[in-house]
Parts: C-alpha cells; sequence; structure tokens
C-alpha cells in the first residue's frame, strides 16, 4: 500500500476516495444498511481502484513530474455515474466511474467470446438481449487538462455552477470548463517580473460553496485573498485581505514559515472559512478581515522545537482541515498518528489516535493528551516521544453523519460516533 | 568567532559591550540569539544547496528558506553597518544594494543557474559568455531580463537548466582548465558597463595571477562533488551574500563546498573588479590561518604535498 495523499467524501457521503503517492485511485462506498441489520451503521468497502495518473519525465527540465494524487474532488452527481477530478503536479484528470450490472448477449455479427462470425452462418437477424452480470465498477478517463501550469498544483476546486472548476499552483491559478480541455483562463497570477523578488507564493485555493463568482486562496505568507471575477477578468486585485497582525511577542525566526497556511477550506454554510498553518487553526469570519474570529491551537507544545523541525523538515508539514457537516466541529492533523477535534460552540478539544494499536474494530477511541509540563501523567505523552514521522496531514469529515476518514500514512481510518 | 567585543556578564549592564548592541537581547541572550542564526543560517544553506532531488523542488518551500536566509542577511547587515571598515572592500560605491540588484535569480530551477560564492578567487564571468543557449527563454522560465544588462551586470538566465548547467559548467572547466587571461579579459570587456568596465586594468592584470591558483583550486573543489553540476534544488541566493559574507567574519560558509563551476556571471561579475590578492588581504586577518596572497588555499599546499609524497615515497 502506497501513502495516502488525499481523501474525499463525495457530496452524499456515500463513496469515499482517496488518492496515494503512486497515481492510485481507491474508492470506498458505504454499505447500505439492511434490513436484517437495522442498526449498523453502514461500513464502507472497496468499491473502485484505478490508476489515475503515471510519473511523467519533463525533457525539458530533466525531471520528473511525480504520480502523486495531490488532491482529489468530486463532481455533485447528476446521474447513475460518478464524476471526480483528480490531480497531480501538473495534470487535472476527469474520471467517470460507473456500474455495469448488466451484459449484452445474442450479437448477430460476433460470438459470445468477442469472435467475429463467418459471414455465411449468419442466417438469421436477432434482438440481443440483457442478461444480468455481476457488479463490475468501471472508471474511465473522460477528460484530461493538461499543460496549464507550470509550477506545482497544490489545489482544485469545483464551482458551484457545476460547471467550471479552478486549479492553483504556486504561483497562479486557472479557470477550467469541464467541457473544455484545451483552453483555460488564468484568473490570478502572482509571479513577479523579476523572479529573484519573489516571496510569496500560493499555497491553496477554493471557491465559495455558494456564491459561483467567489473563490480565496491562501498565501505562504499567512494570508488569505477573497477574489470576485465579477470585478475583472484577471483578479490580481482582491476584493478582501485577511491577515491577523503578528503577535510581536512570539516573534522568533520561523515565524514566516510556521504563518504559511497549508489549507483553507469554506465553511458548509459560506459564512466562515477555516485555515491551517503549522501550529493553529483559526476560523475567519469572511465579512471580518483584520482577525479570525477564533483560534485553535494544535500544537502549541511545538513552538520550543521549531528549530529541529525545521532542520528535519518537518515544518513544512502541509497538514489539512476540515469541517464536519453542521460547521459546529472542526478537525486537523497532528504528528504521532494524532489527530485533533474542535468543537467551537463548547471550546472542548479532543486529541484522538489512529493507529491499530488503540483501534480495535468497534472499540471506543480513548482521548490522548500530550504532557506538555514536566511532570508526566500517566497515558500522558511526552513531546520528546512523539513521532514525527507518523504525521496524519489529510482528514475528511463525512458531509451529513459523523463518520470520519483519517489518513496515516499508507493506513485508512474511518471512524464513527458511537450511537447508543 | 563571536568576537564583538563583548564581556558576558551576569547583570545586564551594557558596559561590557562596546557599544555595538545590535541583536535583539542584550547580555548572554545576545550571544545564543547569535548562536541560533548561526545555526538556522547553516542549516537553510544547506537545505538549498545539498538536495538533489529527482522532481522539481517544492517553489513553496524554496521561497519560505529564502525569505529565511534573506532575512538573517538584512539583520546581518545592519550589524555589519556598525563597522564599516569591513563593508568598503574593493565593491563599487554602494556595494550593499549592489549586490541585491545584481543578485542572481533565486529560483534557478526555473530560470538560471545556481550561482555560488564559494570559490574566492574566482574572476572569470565565465557565464557571460554563455548566453546563446540561455537566449532561448520561454515566458515561463523567464525571470529576469535576457542579455540587455543596464548598469549592474546580469547574466540572462538560461532556459534549460539543468542541461545548461552541466554544459555551461563543463565549459567551465575546460576554460578553466585552459589559461586564458585574454578570455578572462575579453569576457571582462563583454560585461556590461559598470564596475568591470571601471577597472579593467586591474582585472587584467591580476587575473593573469589569480587565474592558475584558482585553476587548481577549482578543480581540487570540483573532484569532490561531481553531481553539483545539476544542482536544480539549488538557488542563486548565495550570490546576494558573495562579498558581504565572506567579509563578515561571522559568518563562516567556508565549511560549504561550493561548487565552483556553477558560479556564474552574478557572482564573478561583480567580483571581476576584486582582485584575489585583495579578498585574501582583506580576509587576513578573520580567518585563523595566515593567508598570503600567493597561497590562497592550504589544500594547494597539502595537495602539493600529497604529490611530492608520492613521488618521492615511490
Amino acid at each position: 500500500a502506497d501513502i495516502i495523499s488525499t481523501v474525499e467524501f463525495n457530496y452524499t457521503g456515500d463513496l469515499l476516495a482517496t488518492g496515494d503517492k503512486g497515481g492510485r485511485v481507491v474508492i470506498f462506498q458505504r454499505e447500505q444498511e439492511t434490513k436484517s441489520r437495522p442498526l449498523s451503521r453502514g461500513e464502507y468497502n472497496v468499491y473502485s481502484t484505478f490508476q489515475s495518473h503515471e510519473p511523467e519525465f519533463d525533457y525539458l527540465k530533466s525531471l520528473e513530474i511525480e504520480e502523486k494524487i495531490n488532491k482529489i474532488r468530486w463532481l455533485p452527481q447528476q446521474n447513475a455515474a460518478h464524476f471526480l477530478l483528480s490531480t497531480n503536479d501538473k495534470t487535472i484528470k476527469l474520471w467517470k466511474i460507473s456500474e455495469r450490472d448488466k451484459r449484452a448477449e445474442g450479437y448477430n455479427l460476433k460470438d459470445e467470446d468477442g469472435r467475429l462470425r463467418e459471414p455465411f452462418r449468419v442466417t438469421e437477424l436477432r434482438v440481443p438481449t440483457l442478461k444480468p452480470m455481476d457488479l463490475m465498477v468501471e472508471a474511465s478517463p473522460r477528460r484530461t487538462f493538461a499543460n496549464a501550469h507550470t509550477y506545482h498544483i497544490n489545489s482544485i476546486s469545483v464551482n458551484s455552477d457545476y460547471a467550471t472548476y479552478l486549479s492553483a499552483d504556486d504561483l497562479r491559478i486557472n479557470l477550467w470548463h469541464l467541457e473544455v480541455t484545451n483552453r483555460s483562463f488564468n484568473i490570478v497570477d502572482i509571479k513577479p517580473a523579476n523572479m529573484e523578488e519573489l516571496t510569496e507564493v500560493i499555497t491553496a485555493a477554493e471557491f465559495h460553496p455558494h456564491h459561483c463568482n467567489t473563490f480565496v486562496y491562501s498565501s505562504s505568507k499567512g494570508t488569505i485573498r477573497l477574489c470576485d471575477m465579477r470585478s475583472s477578468a484577471l483578479c490580481d486585485q482582491h476584493s478582501k485581505f485577511f491577515e491577523e497582525p503578528e503577535d510581536p511577542s512570539s516573534r522568533s525566526f520561523f515565524s514566516e514559515i510556521i504563518s504559511s497556511i497549508s489549507d483553507v477550506k469554506f465553511s458548509h454554510s459560506g459564512r466562515y472559512m477555516m485555515t491551517r498553518d503549522y501550529l493553529s487553526v483559526k476560523v475567519w469570519d469572511l465579512n471580518m478581515e483584520n482577525r479570525p474570529v477564533e483560534t485553535y491551537q494544535v500544537h502549541e507544545y511545538l513552538r520550543s522545537k521549531l528549530c529541529s523541525l525545521y532542520e528535519n523538515d518537518c515544518i513544512f508539514d502541509k497538514f489539512e482541515c476540515c469541517w464536519n457537516g453542521s460547521d459546529s466541529t472542526i478537525m486537523t492533523g497532528s504528528y504521532n498518528n494524532f489527530f485533533r477535534t474542535f468543537e467551537r460552540s463548547t471550546q472542548r478539544d479532543t486529541t484522538l489516535e489512529a493507529s491499530r494499536e488503540s483501534s480495535k474494530p468497534r472499540a471506543i477511541l480513548k482521548p490522548r493528551k500530550v504532557c506538555t509540563s514536566g511532570k508526566r501523567k500517566k497515558d500522558e505523552i511526552t513531546v520528546d516521544s512523539l513521532d514525527f514521522n507518523k504525521k496524519i496531514l489529510h482528514t475528511a469529515w463525512h458531509p451529513v453523519d459523523n463518520i470520519i476518514a483519517v489518513a496515516a500514512t499508507n493506513n485508512l481510518y474511518l471512524f464513527q460516533e458511537k450511537v447508543n | 568567532m563571536l568576537g564583538k567585543g563583548g564581556k558576558r556578564k551576569f547583570d545586564e549592564h551594557e558596559d561590557g559591550l562596546e557599544g555595538k548592541v545590535v541583536s535583539p537581547t542584550d547580555g548572554p541572550s545576545k550571544v545564543s540569539y547569535t548562536l541560533q542564526r548561526q545555526t538556522i543560517f547553516n542549516i537553510s544553506l544547506m537545505k538549498l544547496y545539498n538536495h538533489r532531488p529527482l522532481t522539481e523542488p517544492s517553489l513553496q518551500k524554496t521561497v519560505l528558506i529564502n525569505n529565511m536566509l534573506r532575512r538573517i542577511q538584512e539583520e546581518l547587515k545592519q550589524e555589519g553597518s556598525l563597522r564599516p571598515m569591513f563593508v568598503a572592500a574593493s565593491q563599487p560605491a554602494d556595494p550593499l544594494s549592489d549586490n541585491f540588484r545584481e543578485a542572481q535569480p533565486a529560483f534557478s530551477h526555473l530560470a538560471s543557474p545556481p550561482l555560488l560564492p564559494a570559490d574566492l578567487v574566482s574572476t572569470m564571468p565565465l557565464e557571460s559568455c554563455l548566453t546563446p543557449a540561455s537566449l532561448l527563454e520561454d515566458d515561463t522560465f523567464c525571470t529576469s531580463p535576457a542579455v540587455q544588462h543596464d548598469g549592474p551586470t546580469k547574466p540572462p538566465p538560461p532556459a534549460l537548466q539543468p542541461v545548461k548547467d552541466s554544459f555551461s559548467s563543463a565549459l567551465d572547466e575546460i576554460e578553466e582548465l585552459c589559461p586564458a587571461p585574454t578570455s578572462a579579459e575579453a569576457v571582462a570587456a563583454e560585461s556590461a558597463a559598470g564596475d568591470s568596465k571601471a577597472q579593467p586594468s586591474e582585472s587584467n592584470i591580476h587575473k593573469p595571477e589569480g587565474l592558475p591558483e584558482s585553476r587548481t583550486a577549482e578543480s581540487k573543489l570540483m573532484d569532490p562533488l561531481p553531481g553539483n553540476f545539476e544542482i536544480t534544488a539549488s538557488t542563486g541566493f548565495l550570490t546576494d551574500l558573495t562579498l558581504d559574507d565572506i567579509l563578515f567574519a561571522d559568518i563562516d560558509t567556508s565549511m560549504y563546498d561550493f561548487d565552483p563551476c556553477t558560479s556564474a556571471t552574478g557572482a564573478a561579475s561583480k567580483m571581476a573588479p576584486v582582485s584575489a590578492d585583495e579578498l585574501l588581504k582583506t580576509l587576513a586577518p578573520y580567518s585563523s590561518q595566515p593567508v598570503t596572497p600567493n597561497q590562497p588555499f592550504k589544500m594547494d599546499l597539502t595537495e602539493l604535498d600529497h604529490i611530492m609524497e608520492v613521488l618521492v615515497g615511490s
């Protein structure tokens, strides 16, 4: 199994897609609750697996293009088939996943095994009939959106008009129509004329869930810009600029690096957005630009370790964050296979661990605690014993129910709320 | 070496410090601040230059590390401005801002080759000869304005980064191995107006002298680092740091084996008017080893010793 690089539920939550470092996409489907087990919550089983991207070689630069899937985004379902967008560093693909449970039999011109029939054997005309067969799930690439990004794609976001989507790389954001692959429109370009002057890159971008003209993009300097596509064709001028003033007392060498935003997500309501930087998660009200309305510390105990984390590159880890269906709780990952949930109204936070040892099926997860002060209590973990190779970067929350998907390196964990 | 003349006193009086407090904190913590800054600086440099990925490095990471280095450099420059005697050197009027303006693009994996200041005696702006291939630049790879120089010399960035590196660095190698004072002269004349033109005679006189030493030195430095020809992750950031960091004794960049073959014009052209001898004289007070102009590198001596041993011993 390869390292999971993205996790995403579809709009109904029945399907869960994961992408991995090897360019593969695995889709899980929730089992329908059956009458015989009415209280059993649906489990997720593998529905389809396919190779989305292959490694490529950029001959111009003599560099490999990784096949790692950076993001998957589902399209809302409009017919029996499911569609999703998956992207690596350079190319976005639209995949159609469809079921086939019938097979046509009785062709005139070919046998059942596909061989052409001898013409003189065809003595009468018959109508092929449909016979049931074992369910087969097929994934086929329907569109390939390529050659529009010089830099590495970090985000894709489907617009609420369900006809367009955006793709963002380090310096540019492009707007695509789902039907058109040979043309995309550049809507944000922050590349300076002189690359020496480059000090800031785009780190994430997302369309507003309801307003199809609005999108946001975050930067490596901890700022978020909201843009309105109605104002101009090239949205280099933002409509709103979100930045929290720096706290001078906590200034360090690493202030800029830890302020770099690794993920931005609108709330389902569209009223708020959430940003994840290295040590915290912030909730912003779209109507207030000068500071976030809520700030949650994910692992503040790492602040004193920033130099080591800079040395081993962990400071550049890009954690994602997600909202639950009702926007009441937010979740993000941490190290040591820990992930954190924050209930916004009660300000209650929980640390849980995604590991085989602590996750027996159907067992309730025990909250974990990292010991920050000297005396370690029982069951607490000290900061120094944290495993920084076990990082949870990708998490997803079911759009309706309290089911969460947590990717821990190459394992996928699914947890659900216990119903009494 | 943190010798700023500061006595580490337990009390908070600044009497022990000779009026050069430039760091945010006083007393003992100032030392640790400088230490930490130096550590982070070293780590950042190593990140940029020791990384040889098969895939394109993360632009975000490169940008953040570059910003870190720039910030530290800014601080050091501010501290350095309190010590004017170090800054003068042989730079033209405003060395600091010149260096920034002339700095190579920091994102060379997108454009120009990385510039490395390591070779102190490299006075040959070789890269400015190698313009033809580099003129083939797409908008996508374009960084600094191409061949037209106005004032500070700026080499055009080649579009084909790693291939160009090995090509240009191979050419460098060949050029270095062949004594070519005339080519150096021609190159010096070719590079745009400004510093190099201002002192062509001086550079001509000193270059031949500097050449033989630089040749052996560079070939020495080259040998252990064959792979550096294709630095793609590295950036040209260090061109900002060329003379300034060498002159600021606090920063000890000598431990890094920078590949002299990929040192492109920016650094070289800036150093064109500076002779090797002058540099070494400036450096002499700051290095622990006595350095004489005609023996710039101890490595030369050890190599010669080694050769002598082999010859005599056999």
